[in-house]
């Protein structure tokens, strides 16, 4: 059963240099996926390449200048304002930063009440807050403290426990564990592998640590440059990468013992900077397989199952 | 957050102010009973004395004791001071705040209307409206007030700039939290602050901005004692008889001095976080 689905995402952001100049930035040009129920799909990238702007789109946190965002059978662009909102409650984030993600003036029952309220929660409040922070694995003393009297990993559990308390289907974590110890991650990754068994939720999970997608996701997308270039099943995707770009990835994550050969491969092409090219395939420049085509025209997301979007896959 | 604030304290320099400001405000709240003359009684017989036992800072060219003006008078200026920015911040907050939340055309009708109120300067807008209203107590407030009205909007409008883009904020919109809520719980605290470290320099500057206007005679009306008057109608006097401007003068400097070291303070502090 498909959860939700996103068509045809652009976003174009104007970046102001001066007055009277600007540039226009595309963050996420014509992309389209669509997540099943209690599916983790994994999207990743390098920084730039328009993740969490899509994820932002799919939460409806920033309205797409075109395409739509369906979820459970809605139109999010057409829909009213009430169904609008309890849509987007329903969908809920955890962010990269859990410095940021917790308002520093505030107690964490504050912050948590909040969450009850606006899912205009019946029962007692402290009770149903105490046994989700439990869930999250943290104690009730939480409840009178302060986001600055808490580790970066206990911020995010708390993070997680607002994102759970608006009782929501569907999550993006927006590289939740990328600003956290690797023993911290490690936890915090079961606890999101837990959490989705007990309460069927759906994520969206991006990151640019390849290794930790490959840990939870069921499907994988690759973006680069705003385009999605890849997609398929994670094993599929990891195992036998079809885009250059996806190759590329995997083999720059840095293995214990790496051989001559990746460097003198790949180094060049990941010096060089991947400017955009107006006509053609976004990876020419980087590409060590590109043709004259590559040039001319931009290759389609194309495939059955695991899809592809290169000229010679 | 609190830990910042007693910071504060530990600062030689802002404990002389504080106590130089608590003086103040003892002797504005008690007046009536430390002051040793009628402030208003005039006797011609005395006009101009110097300093003496009998008159401590002597008397004025009316004859009134300069003291018990004084007194008096910090009642007045700090009534001006601390109403007028109280008023002037809470404009500046609840636009500055919607100006900057909300975006758009709200900004910038907001925005243009500061402007053209940052352009003319603060005492022809002052002058202006006593004009319009007659000169008392509460037409000075409102014009102080005013005057310092577009800087605190524009100064909120820039931190709401910076808080609303941050992921509590963004969270609570997932959640669904309504729009006055999330500028009453989530930003207001969190640009506070530095509106206190503004609030405490402005409270400092309104003195001066009151006392100017009641220089130029269009404050507080005489007879009331009010520090600024007092040293408009000194001024003919300055070379015969100086002490009718030094006490004044040396009262708001003290005051003005007072507030703004704290504020600066503060400032620094907020700045160090």
């Amino acid at each position: 059963m498909e959860l939700i689905k996103g068509e045809n995402l652009s976003k174009t952001y104007n970046l102001k240099i001066s007055l009277t100049t600007s540039i226009k930035v595309k963050a996420v040009e014509n992309v389209s996926i669509s997540i099943s129920e209690k599916e983790v799909f994994g999207l990743v990238g390098e920084s730039g390449s328009g993740k969490s702007t899509l994820g932002r789109l799919m939460l409806f946190m920033e309205k797409p200048d075109s395409g739509k965002v369906i979820f459970k059978g809605v139109d999010l662009s057409r829909a009213k304002k009430d169904e609008v909102k309890d849509a987007r409650r329903r969908m809920q984030i955890v962010f990269q930063n859990p410095d940021l993600s917790l308002d520093p003036r505030m107690k964490i029952y504050n912050t948590l009440k909040e969450a009850l309220v606006c899912c205009k929660y019946k029962g007692d409040f402290v009770e149903r807050i105490k046994s989700v922070l439990e869930e999250v694995g943290l104690s009730s003393e939480t409840l009178n403290m302060f986001p600055h009297q808490l580790s970066g990993g206990m911020k995010q559990r708390v993070a997680l426990a607002r994102a759970i308390l608006a009782e929501p289907d569907f999550i993006v974590l927006d590289e939740p564990t990328s600003a956290l110890d690797v023993s911290v991650q490690a936890q915090i990754l079961n606890l999101l592998i837990d959490l989705r068994k007990k309460l069927n939720l759906t994520y969206l999970f991006i990151s640019h640590n390849l290794s930790v997608v490959s840990y939870v996701s069921d499907r994988v997308g690759v973006m680069y440059l705003g385009k999605l270039v890849e997609l398929g099943n994670c094993d599929e995707v990891f195992n036998e990468p079809l885009h250059p770009y996806t190759k590329l990835l995997i083999s720059s994550v840095p293995a214990l013992y790496m051989t001559k050969k990746f460097f003198t491969q790949n180094h060049t092409a990941l010096a060089e900077n991947g400017e955009e090219n107006p006509s053609g395939c976004r990876f020419f420049k980087r590409c060590p397989y590109a043709k004259e085509l590559c040039r001319v025209k931009e290759p389609e997301l194309d495939g059955d199952k695991h899809k592809v979007a290169c000229h010679f896959a | 957050m609190m830990q910042q604030y007693t910071r504060l304290f530990k600062s030689k320099r802002v404990k002389i102010c504080l106590f130089i400001i608590l003086s103040f405000i003892f002797m504005a709240l008690f007046a009536d009973f430390i002051s040793p003359y009628n402030p208003l009684e005039t006797d011609l017989s005395k006009s101009c004395r110097p300093p003496s036992f009998e008159h401590l800072l002597g008397t004025d060219e009316l004859g009134r004791d300069i003291l018990s003006r004084i007194i008096h008078g910090s009642r007045l200026t700090l009534t001006i001071s601390f109403v007028a920015t109280a008023l002037g911040a809470a404009a500046g907050i609840f636009f500055g705040v919607i100006s900057g939340y909300f975006g758009g055309i709200v900004d910038t009708i907001i925005q243009r209307i500061t402007e053209i109120l940052l352009a003319l300067p603060g005492f022809l807008l002052a002058i202006m409206f006593v004009a319009i209203m007659g000169s008392n107590l509460w037409t000075v407030i409102i014009s102080v007030a005013i005057s310092m009205t577009p800087s605190f909007v524009r100064m909120v409008r820039g931190l709401t700039l910076q808080v609303r883009e941050l992921e509590y904020v963004l969270a609570a919109k997932q959640l669904g939290v309504n729009d006055i809520k999330i500028m009453f719980n989530h930003i207001i605290p969190n640009v506070s602050p530095t509106i206190i470290a503004q609030v405490t320099l402005n409270l400092g500057t309104s003195i001066l901005f009151a006392s100017g206007l009641g220089f130029l005679g269009i404050g507080v009306p005489p007879p009331a004692p009010e520090w600024g008057t007092m040293l408009g109608t000194g001024r003919a006097y300055i070379f015969y008889a100086p002490h009718l401007i030094i006490s004044p003068g040396l009262s708001v400097f003290l005051l003005v001095l007072s507030f703004n070291i704290i504020g600066d303070r503060l400032g620094e502090i907020i700045a160090s976080k």
